[in-house]
C-alpha cells in the first residue's frame, strides 16, 4: 500500500509540470520533438551519404569528391541515420537481346533479365567506378534508363506514433 | 441463410372485428391471412432474404411493406425493405437480434407478420470502425480511463478536463467510405488478391489467417529462415499487419473488427523489412515481376503500398521504378493489370521523418496558412502516373494534421488523428499482449518516454493489455497516417474488382475519381499576399472542363465504395479504351524564362500539345534553378517558388505552392537546380482533351529572409535562408500525357 502511495505521488509530481504544457490542448508525448542532432554537411561525400568504408586498394583522397562511387562503397546516409551500401548492381532499361553485348563491352556481369521489363540488371566487380559506369551506359544506343543500386532503408512507413 | 419454420399466431384487430361484426356475409371483406419464417442466423452488414406468404379471402390486390422494429433508446439493428410479392431483404447494421414487421394490406384491413431476426454473426469491434460505417462512434478516443487519468494522474478537475479534451465533434455520422452500400451490392472482394508491401505481415494472426493468399508471401530478410513467412520479428507494432487488417480482416468470425474487403486474400512482402531487404531486385519482386510468385493470371487486383520518402528536396525518378510499376499495373491479372496504391506521405507540416530543417515550415508560414511544407509530388513515386496516390482525412470529413498535399493525390480516404483525443483506426495488431502497439512492451516504452506510470494505460485504453475489448491484444485503436488511407482504398479497390472482375486497373482508376465524394466542401484555399498582389496558392475545390473536382488535399474526394460498386456493375470492360501515352515531348523555352523576386504577376511561359488524348494523368518534368542555391546555401529560393498550370480548357493546378520546404540542391547536390527534371503528376486535368496551349505561371512569393530553428547546415541550432539575390529561371519543361 505504501508503495502505490508513493507511486501516486511521484505521478502528481511529475504531472504538475505536464499538465501546464498541455493547455493548448496536446499531450505531452505529441509536443514537439527537439530537432535531430544529424545534419546535412556540404562535406558529404556523396548527396547525403558520408562514407565509412571503401573497397580494398580504394585511394582514400576519393572521399568527399562527391563525383565518385565506387562499388562496394559501405556509407551512410546523414538525412536517415541509416547505413547504405553501393552493391554494384545497376538497372538498365534497354532490349534484353544485347544484355550479353553490354556487358561483354563493359566488364560486367548479367545478374537478371527481364524481357517482358526490358529490363536487365548487371553487377559490376567492386571498385567498379559507378557514376562513370552509368554514364557509359546511358550514352549507349537504345538505353532507357539506367539506375545505380544503393541498399538502404530508404523507404519508410507511412504511419505517425 | 438458416431459416426456421414459424406459424402466424397473431392477427390484425381488424380481421377479428371484421369477422364477429359481419357474420361473413358476402360483402364481408376479410383481412389478408400472413405468414413467415424466422430468420435463424444472419450476417453483419450482409443482406439476407426472406419472403412472406399471404392470402386474401377476398382476392383483394395485397401491398407489403415492412419496417425494423426499434428498442427503445437504441438505433435501429438493420433495415429492411420488401418487393410486392412480399420478399423481403433485411441488412443487419448491428450484431443485435431484430424483429422485422411485415405489413400486409387489402386496402381496408392490415395484417402484420413478425419475422424473427434470431442471430446476426459479425465482429464485435466492427461498430468502432467508424471508416466502414460512421456513427458518430469515437473509437475508444476520450474514453473514460482517459479523463480518469488526466484527474487522477494529471490533476485535472473534471471540468478542467471536459473543456480540454472532450469533444463529440470529432466524429460525425456518415463520414465514411459507404462500404455498407456496397456490401448491400454483394461486393466483398471476393476473388481478388491483393499485396501488401510493408514491413511483413503476421500470416496466423487469428483475424488474417482465413484471409491469406496461399504460397505468394515472401520474407526478403536475407537470413529468414522460412521465406514464404513475412512475420516480423518487432516487439513494439507490425505496420503490415495493421495495414493488412484494413483490407481483409477476417469479417464474421465472432472476433475483432474487419477489413474493407473481408473475402479478399492478402499476401505480405516485406519490402520493409530491416537492413538489405530494399534492394532492386526485392523492389520487383514486390510488383509481382516473374520470380514473385504472382503469375499474371492470379487475381492480383492491388498493390498496398504505405511507405514512401520524405524529404525537403526534389528526388530523382527512377527508371526502374517506373518499370516495376508499370509492369504491374499494365500485365498482371492477364492484362488488365493491378493498382499500385501508394500512401501521400505524412508531411504536411513537416519536412519528413528525418525532421531536416523541420522549422523552415513555420518559417515559411505554410503552418499557418495551411499549405503543404512538402510537396505531394518530392517523392518521385507518388508523382506517377502508375501509382495512385492517396491522402488521409478525419472522421469529421476534414483534413488530417499531418497528410502531405499536392497535385499528383488522386484520391483521400479515412485515417484518422492518433487515437488519443481523436479517432483513428481500429484494425489488427500483433497478436498477444507481449508484442505490438497493443502490448506491455509498447507500455513500457511510452510510459518511459512521457515519464509518467499508467500514462499509456491512460491515455491509449484500448492498447493497453486489460482492456475488456482487446482481451488478446490483437487490435489497436490508434493506427493512422496515410499509411492507414492506402490500404482502405486499396480494400474498396477489392471491391470494385469483386464487382466487375473484368475492369483494368485504370477503368478503377476512373470509377475512384468518378465516383468519388467532395468533402470538406468550404476550404477555403490559401491566397498569398505577394509584394503589391495575391497569388492563388491553394484554391481549394476546383471544378474542371470535363466536371472532375479536384483538390490539392483530396485529390478527386473521399473515396465512395458504395458509389464505385454500383460503377463497376454498370461499367462495361474496355470503355476506356487502350492506354494512350506522348511519351516525353520537350517543350523547354528557349531562353530560361527568369521570375522577378516577390512578385505576383511572376513569369509566364506557354507551350503547345497536339490533341487527341483525354487526359487520365499529365506529368512534367520541370527544371529550375537559381545560382543563390548552389553550394547548398541557404537560400529562400526553393522555399518561395511557386509553379501553376493552367490548361487549354482553363483548369488552373499548383505544381508547386509556395512556400514549401525545399531547401537543398535536387536530389541533395549541392548545386544550383531546385528543381531538376524533377517529376511533377497533375491530376486534375483528369477527363480533358490535351491539345492547346498551356501556360505555365511561375511565381517567387516572398521578399524577406527567413530565419529557422533546427537542422541547419554545418549543425548550427538557427540560421538565416536568405531571399534570393538573383531571379530564380525556369530552364526546361517536358511533358508526357496518359490518357484514351
Amino acid at each position: 500500500m505504501k508503495n502505490a502511495l508513493l507511486i501516486t505521488a511521484v505521478a502528481l509530481g511529475v504531472a504538475s509540470t505536464s499538465a501546464m504544457a498541455q493547455d493548448d490542448g496536446k499531450l505531452p508525448h505529441r509536443a514537439k520533438a527537439e530537432a535531430p542532432t544529424k545534419a546535412f554537411n556540404v562535406g558529404n561525400d556523396y548527396k547525403t551519404y558520408r562514407f565509412t568504408k571503401l573497397p580494398e586498394g580504394a585511394a582514400p583522397v576519393l572521399k568527399g569528391r562527391g563525383d565518385v562511387l565506387l562499388a562496394g562503397t559501405e556509407m551512410t546516409n546523414s538525412i536517415t541515420g541509416k547505413p547504405a551500401l553501393v552493391s554494384g548492381i545497376i538497372s538498365v532499361l534497354m532490349n534484353t537481346h544485347d544484355a550479353d553485348a553490354v556487358a561483354n563491352q563493359l566488364g560486367l556481369t548479367v545478374e537478371r533479365v527481364y524481357p517482358r521489363l526490358d529490363l536487365v540488371l548487371f553487377k559490376a566487380s567492386e571498385g567498379t567506378e559507378m557514376l562513370a559506369l552509368r554514364n557509359s551506359i546511358k550514352a549507349i544506343e537504345g538505353v532507357n534508363g539506367v539506375d545505380v543500386e544503393i541498399v538502404e532503408e530508404r523507404m519508410t512507413p507511412d504511419v505517425l506514433r | 441463410m438458416t431459416t426456421k419454420s414459424f406459424k402466424l399466431a397473431s392477427l390484425s384487430a381488424a380481421v377479428l372485428l371484421g369477422l364477429t361484426a359481419c357474420g361473413g356475409s358476402d360483402d364481408t371483406n376479410y383481412a389478408p391471412e400472413v405468414s413467415g419464417q424466422n430468420i435463424a442466423s444472419a450476417q453483419q452488414w450482409s443482406p439476407v432474404s426472406g419472403s412472406v406468404t399471404a392470402t386474401d379471402a377476398n382476392n383483394d390486390n395485397l401491398t407489403y411493406n415492412a419496417r425494423v422494429v426499434v428498442p427503445e433508446n437504441s438505433e435501429a439493428p438493420g433495415t429492411v425493405s420488401i418487393d410486392s410479392s412480399g420478399h423481403f431483404t433485411y441488412f443487419p447494421l448491428t450484431l443485435d437480434p431484430a424483429t422485422i414487421e411485415v405489413l400486409v394490406s387489402d386496402g381496408e384491413s392490415t395484417s402484420i407478420a413478425k419475422i424473427e431476426v434470431q442471430h446476426v454473426d459479425g465482429d464485435p469491434l466492427a461498430y468502432q470502425q467508424w471508416h466502414l460505417r460512421n456513427t458518430g462512434q469515437l473509437a475508444f478516443v476520450q474514453s473514460e480511463a482517459f479523463f480518469d487519468f488526466l484527474i487522477n494522474s494529471f490533476g485535472y478537475t473534471q471540468e478542467q478536463a471536459y473543456d480540454l479534451f472532450l469533444d463529440p465533434t470529432v466524429s460525425i455520422a456518415g463520414n465514411d467510405m459507404n462500404v455498407i452500400r456496397a456490401y448491400a451490392e454483394g461486393a466483398y472482394g471476393q476473388g481478388m488478391m491483393v499485396g501488401v508491401v510493408d514491413s511483413g505481415v503476421e500470416i496466423n494472426h487469428p483475424d488474417l489467417r482465413a484471409n491469406i493468399a496461399a504460397n505468394k508471401s515472401l520474407n526478403l530478410v536475407a537470413d529468414a529462415t522460412n521465406k514464404s513467412d513475412p512475420t516480423s520479428s518487432a516487439v513494439l507494432g507490425d505496420h503490415g499487419t495493421s495495414v493488412s487488417g484494413l483490407i481483409a480482416a477476417t469479417a464474421n468470425n465472432g472476433i475483432g473488427g474487419r477489413g474493407v474487403a473481408p473475402q479478399a486474400k492478402v499476401f505480405g512482402v516485406n519490402y520493409l523489412g530491416g537492413s538489405g531487404t530494399q534492394t532492386t531486385l526485392n523492389n520487383g519482386l514486390s510488383h509481382g515481376i516473374p520470380g514473385s510468385g504472382v503469375s499474371e493470371s492470379d487475381p492480383v487486383i492491388a498493390y498496398n503500398r504505405s511507405y514512401g520518402i520524405s524529404v525537403p528536396f526534389a528526388l530523382y525518378a527512377s527508371a526502374t521504378d517506373e518499370a516495376f510499376a508499370t509492369y504491374s499495373m499494365l500485365n498482371l491479372r492477364n492484362g488488365l493489370g493491378a493498382v499500385n496504391v501508394k500512401s501521400a506521405g505524412n508531411s504536411f507540416d513537416d519536412t519528413g521523418s528525418a525532421g531536416y530543417f523541420s522549422d523552415i515550415c513555420s518559417a515559411t508560414g505554410a503552418i499557418e496558412l495551411g499549405l503543404s511544407c512538402l510537396n505531394g509530388n518530392l517523392d518521385p513515386s507518388n508523382a506517377s502516373f502508375f501509382n495512385v496516390s492517396v491522402a488521409a482525412v478525419n472522421a469529421d470529413g476534414t483534413h488530417t494534421s499531418y497528410s502531405t498535399a499536392g497535385s499528383n493525390i488522386f484520391i483521400s480516404a479515412p485515417s484518422g488523428e492518433f487515437g488519443e483525443l481523436e479517432p483513428a483506426m481500429v484494425t489488427t495488431d500483433q497478436s498477444t499482449c507481449l508484442q505490438g502497439y497493443s502490448s506491455f512492451p509498447y507500455g513500457d516504452s511510452l510510459d518511459g518516454q512521457v515519464g509518467v506510470p499508467g500514462y499509456y494505460a491512460g491515455i491509449q485504453s484500448f492498447n493497453a493489455p486489460g482492456h475488456p475489448e482487446n482481451v488478446s491484444c490483437d487490435y489497436t485503436s490508434t493506427f493512422n497516417g496515410t499509411s492507414s488511407a492506402a490500404p482502405n482504398t486499396t480494400g474498396v479497390v477489392a471491391l470494385i474488382g469483386s464487382a466487375n472482375p473484368s475492369l483494368s486497373a485504370r477503368e478503377i482508376r476512373h470509377i475512384l475519381a468518378s465516383t468519388a465524394t467532395v468533402i470538406d466542401e468550404a476550404d477555403p484555399g490559401v491566397v498569398l499576399t505577394v509584394g503589391d498582389g495575391e497569388f492563388v496558392a491553394d484554391a481549394g475545390w476546383i471544378e474542371n472542363a470535363a466536371g472532375y473536382n479536384f483538390n490539392l488535399k483530396y485529390g478527386f474526394g473521399r473515396v465512395n465504395a458504395g458509389d464505385a460498386v454500383q460503377m463497376a456493375k454498370e461499367m462495361s470492360p474496355g470503355a476506356l479504351g487502350p492506354l494512350t501515352t506522348s511519351n516525353w515531348v520537350d517543350v523547354s523555352p528557349e531562353e530560361p524564362v527568369e521570375v522577378p523576386d516577390n512578385n505576383a504577376e511572376g513569369a509566364t511561359y506557354t507551350f503547345d500539345m497536339e490533341a487527341g488524348i483525354t487526359l487520365e494523368g499529365l506529368e512534367f518534368e520541370l527544371t529550375v534553378a537559381n545560382d543563390d542555391f548552389d553550394g547548398c546555401s541557404l537560400s529562400t529560393a526553393g522555399n518561395d517558388i511557386a509553379i501553376e498550370v493552367t490548361s487549354p480548357a482553363g483548369t488552373t493546378t499548383q505544381l508547386l505552392t509556395g512556400r514549401q520546404a525545399l531547401n537543398v540542391g535536387a536530389d541533395a547536390t549541392c548545386s544550383e537546380y531546385i528543381l531538376e527534371d524533377t517529376r511533377f503528376l497533375a491530376n486534375a486535368f483528369y477527363g480533358e482533351d490535351v491539345g492547346g496551349t498551356w501556360t505555365i505561371r511561375l511565381v517567387d512569393t516572398n521578399g524577406e529572409d527567413l530565419i529557422a530553428d533546427g537542422r541547419a547546415l554545418g549543425g548550427a541550432a538557427e540560421d538565416t535562408f536568405a531571399n534570393n539575390s538573383t531571379p530564380t529561371r525556369l530552364e526546361a519543361v517536358s511533358v508526357r500525357a496518359f490518357g484514351h
